[in-house]
């Protein structure tokens, strides 16, 4: 697969394997590196690594759900810079709001088309720069 | 006239009618209060009904969407990275947007049972019914569906005919054995057996998975509910399965019931009442 995009690494956290495989497959086609985690403890051993540019972020987790890796994720120096997509099922405003108050990136609500995702993740990378 | 100048009994006549007036005055206060305390539980009751109302938009909500999320996603794939994509890969999309499908039709299938059930509109079409066919079919046909499991069933006594509609016993069933698949390790053994004791046919489902945590036992039944920590990445759906089968049970005159070793596996029990009279043993 060729690499674009500078090579840029995407976590994908999502504990439904197929709407994980899709994400991480529509990632992997427009030439990110994808890294992959089906729960919170994992997604942040991941994160600790140090190579994230972006993470696609489920709120339904299993164990910790969802706004605690937010939340984690917003108090620790390291990781706060980190832009995330929050990419869920849970469709109200409230929700929403909470999330992009929390320094969310974008919320982004299922189902969503391969373009609508690739094109998310390439406007908040962009951002980024 | 002044109370100096009432005779004794005119006053003893007065006490007695304001004695009369303050037991009255808190029989009132006490029924009020009974009032207060009436109306508190009922606006408690509303607000717990909101809450669940709540809870079920946005649980279905959630549970449609994600099958959604696959159908979607794995569609707009195949169309916008055609050239990218390889045969295989696209078939096995195609298979996942398939799977997907189903798994929203038994969403729906189940929350209008569920309906039916409660405002008491699901109509059984019962017969007289051989248990052992039923497990026996029930087994074979999950086999097929999941060849991973080792799924047996075992009936060493001869079984009483039960007066059943059998789509909604096979239901029950199939609900029980995909419940086993689902919390229970590739390769390992689900197992169901039946007997009969007391009037009544049992049944039984055995797995050898995660087993459920002893202060979950009793609310595995409840509408919607999921045990906290869920203990299979996969254990998608709406919690309303065994919720359906304890009310098709009920329905039948029967008990459903679970026993559980956290670890170790669990057994699902349900029961259907024979009639004495009807008994026709199967040989």
């Amino acid at each position: 697969m060729t690499r674009t995009h500078e090579t840029k690494t995407i976590l994908v956290i999502e504990d439904e394997a197929e709407v994980r495989n899709f994400t991480c497959r529509v990632l992997e086609l427009e030439g990110y590196r994808v890294l992959q985690a089906w729960d919170t403890e994992e997604g942040m051993r991941m994160l600790r690594d140090g190579q994230t540019s972006l993470v696609l972020l489920d709120l339904t987790l299993p164990r910790r759900d969802g706004w605690a890796v937010l939340e984690q994720m917003k108090s620790e120096p390291g990781l706060s810079s980190i832009p995330v997509i929050v990419f869920t099922a849970s469709a109200g405003v409230s929700q929403r709001d909470r999330a992009l108050s929390m320094g969310a990136a974008d919320y982004l609500v299922k189902p969503i088309s391969a373009n609508g995702l690739k094109d998310s993740v390439a406007h908040v990378l962009r951002q980024e720069r | 006239m002044k109370d100096e100048d009432k005779t004794k009994e005119q006053l003893v006549t007065e006490l007695k009618k304001a004695r009369l007036g303050i037991a009255k005055l808190e029989v009132s206060e006490e029924a009020s209060e009974v009032e207060r305390r009436q109306s508190e539980q009922k606006m408690f009751e509303y607000e717990e009904l909101d809450r669940l109302k709540g809870n079920l938009l946005s649980t279905v909500s959630h549970e449609l969407r994600t099958p959604l999320a696959i159908i979607k996603g794995y569609s707009t794939m195949l169309v916008d990275y055609d050239r990218k994509l390889k045969t295989r890969e696209k078939q096995e999309y195609l298979r996942s947007i398939d799977a997907a499908t189903d798994r929203l039709t038994e969403l729906v299938d189940h929350l209008l049972d569920l309906s039916r059930l409660e405002a008491g509109l699901l109509i059984l079409k019962k017969k007289p019914s051989s248990i052992l066919n039923l497990i026996q079919e029930a087994v074979s046909e999950a086999n097929l569906r999941v060849p991973a499991h080792k799924i047996t069933a075992e009936v060493r006594e001869a079984l009483p005919t039960v007066e059943v509609d059998t789509r909604r016993i096979r239901q029950v069933l199939d609900n029980l054995i995909d419940n086993a698949i689902k919390y229970s390790g590739e390769g390992t053994r689900v197992v169901v057996e039946s007997g009969y004791l007391n009037s009544e046919v049992w049944v039984s489902v055995a797995d050898q998975g995660v087993g459920i945590p002893a202060e979950d036992l009793e609310r595995v039944f409840d509408r919607m509910y999921r045990i906290k920590q869920r203990l299979s990445p996969d254990a998608g759906g709406l919690g309303l399965g065994l919720t359906i089968c304890r009310r098709l049970v009920e329905v039948h005159g029967g008990r459903i019931w679970v026993e559980s070793e956290l670890g170790k596996g669990s057994t699902f029990y349900f029961t259907l009442p024979c009639k004495q009279a009807e008994v026709r043993v199967e040989l």
